[in-house]
């Protein structure tokens, strides 16, 4: 006679987790029903298979299904309670006990900063509370018109609830604040667009008067301007946003020849350096030129394919957002390359290494050149 | 890095194409075909080369390989198509480099059809006719190039 008869496994599945039942359907084990984790009620359902528990989670942790996936290896084959304490176990780690509770102050403090914010800063040019209350999205305009889009998150996890998750400025995160007051999170930021105007300023000026090589599409946060001087040869000056009296830190790429006339340019005129002047024409005089060379007359034709400064091994200027940085060293050659093309190259030929570099030749000018060997 | 490369070598071929040579890309950018026609003044004039180029994985730094898809009479081609080109393999022994390009292998290999050389062969008894009889050469390869390419 056929008797359906209560297992063991299911007692102690019962004595746990009484709210479950074990359904057996055309062969295949289901377990249907809820569990209760710290006062909520969870509906849950298992499929038993020979691969391991299918576990349908419940819709309100529907982010944790990754994880558990990752779990099923260390799970007890047809052990289902083995199956449930690790599924309550990834609900009560990832899930507060008092999680709707908290959020709902959170979000009352949300709309209340955002209803507040949005009537004492009329001077915003927008502002946005995004519908499930995860972020608002800010753009303002500085002294210079100049438009500042940010986006601030809204932290649920404890933390302090506002926190500038999107932004452009030569500043790290760190830097920003943090806080449950959007009107400090905010004023903050503006203190700070307000404190870098000299310094959209410069940034602006060599847009407008050089032929900028790098970065192509510049961002507020670029604070370094590759400046075309000549066919072969570029200067990459780096600002200190906040130090604009500083000596801009000026790096030269090109063929020896040529570098070298800058260089002691630079040592000569270093004494007359005057952080009071325009910061842009002291550069100009510290580098001996008399104006910035303008971008050249003869266009560049679209479609040659390495152009001047790019680098003859993979045929781009940028890779990885690096800039050629090795130039041969012999006269009229000046080919560069990236680091890691010339050396990937050099690998391959089995060149000989010394120390932290590797030496080959140059694939235009056959002559020697040196590497990094690349970390 | 490398599909960033060969995208700009196509798009700067089919702009601006090198004589006598077109190239387009098959199913992926890493099987090219490109068509040459036979030099003006060759035994192959008359004829339309298709070859086959293969992208390595670490191209540019190892060459592509190329290959003719149709018969060519010629000491430096064998009769898979194979050919056998100095800037075709890895130096030491060959001269390959990156800054070659597929643009440059397909007019070394175009000029090769040109000028053959005898004295590197791939099929010795076309070298040795190449060198002995050359009337006899010039005809075979003609008739190989009607017959195949065009």
């Amino acid at each position: 006679m056929d008797i359906d008869v209560m297992d063991n496994e299911e007692i102690t599945m019962l004595l746990k987790y009484p709210m479950m039942r074990k359904i057996v359907k055309n062969g295949v084990v289901h377990y249907q029903g809820a569990i209760d984790i710290n006062e909520i009620i969870y509906k849950v359902s298992v499929i038993e298979t020979d691969k391991g528990y299918i576990v349908e989670l419940p819709t309100e942790c529907g982010h944790l299904h990754d994880d558990f996936v990752a779990l099923q290896p260390t799970l007890h084959l047809r052990r289902i309670i083995s199956c449930l304490d690790a599924l309550k176990n990834l609900i009560e780690k990832n899930v507060p006990s008092n999680a709707l509770a908290n959020n709902c102050d959170i979000y009352i403090q949300v709309l209340f900063e955002y209803s507040e914010f949005t009537k004492f800063h009329v001077s915003l040019k927008s502002c946005y509370l995004h519908h499930d209350l995860s972020k608002i999205t800010v753009k303002m305009l500085d002294e210079q018109n100049k438009e500042h889009c940010l986006v601030i998150k809204v932290n649920y996890d404890g933390r302090e609830i506002f926190e500038i998750s999107d932004y452009d400025l030569p500043v790290e995160k760190e830097e920003l604040k943090v806080s449950s007051s959007l009107r400090v999170v905010y004023d903050h930021f503006a203190g700070i667009v307000n404190e870098l105007q000299p310094y959209f300023r410069l940034m602006d000026e060599f847009d407008r008067n050089c032929y900028i090589l790098d970065p192509v599409d510049h961002k507020n946060r670029h604070n370094y301007r590759r400046v075309w001087l000549d066919d072969n040869l570029s200067m990459i000056i780096t600002i200190n946003p906040f130090r604009m009296c500083q000596l801009p830190e000026i790096k030269f790429l090109g063929p020896d020849r040529l570098t070298e006339s800058y260089y002691s340019n630079i040592n000569r005129n270093i004494l007359e350096w005057n952080a009071n002047e325009d910061v842009f024409m002291e550069i100009l005089k510290l580098i001996g030129l008399e104006e910035y060379p303008l971008k050249p007359q003869i266009t560049i034709q679209e479609d040659v394919l390495v152009k001047s400064g790019d680098c003859c091994i993979c045929f781009s200027s940028r890779l990885n957002n690096k800039l050629p940085e090795v130039i041969c060293k012999h006269p009229f050659c000046g080919n560069s390359y990236h680091v890691e093309c010339l050396y990937e190259w050099l690998i391959s030929l089995n060149a000989r290494k010394v120390f932290t570099t590797i030496i080959g030749q140059c694939l235009n000018c056959e002559k020697n050149i040196s590497c990094p060997i690349p970390s | 890095m490398q599909r960033q490369r060969i995208s700009k070598e196509l798009s700067k071929m089919q702009n601006n194409p090198p004589q006598g040579i077109c190239i387009f890309a098959k199913d992926d950018k890493l099987m090219l075909e490109s068509k040459i026609k036979g030099p003006e003044g060759s035994p192959y004039e008359s004829g339309v080369f298709t070859l086959e180029i293969q992208i390595p994985e670490r191209y540019p730094f190892a060459p592509p390989s190329i290959r003719f898809v149709n018969r060519v009479y010629h000491p430096n081609v064998d009769d898979n198509g194979r050919i056998c080109l100095d800037l075709l393999k890895m130096p030491p022994s060959g001269g390959w480099k990156p800054t070659i390009g597929i643009e440059g292998l397909l007019i070394a290999v175009r000029m090769l059809l040109d000028s053959p050389n005898p004295d590197d062969p791939l099929m010795s008894d076309i070298a040795s006719e190449y060198k002995q009889d050359r009337q006899e050469f010039i005809r075979k390869a003609k008739e190989c190039t009607e017959q195949y390419a065009t």
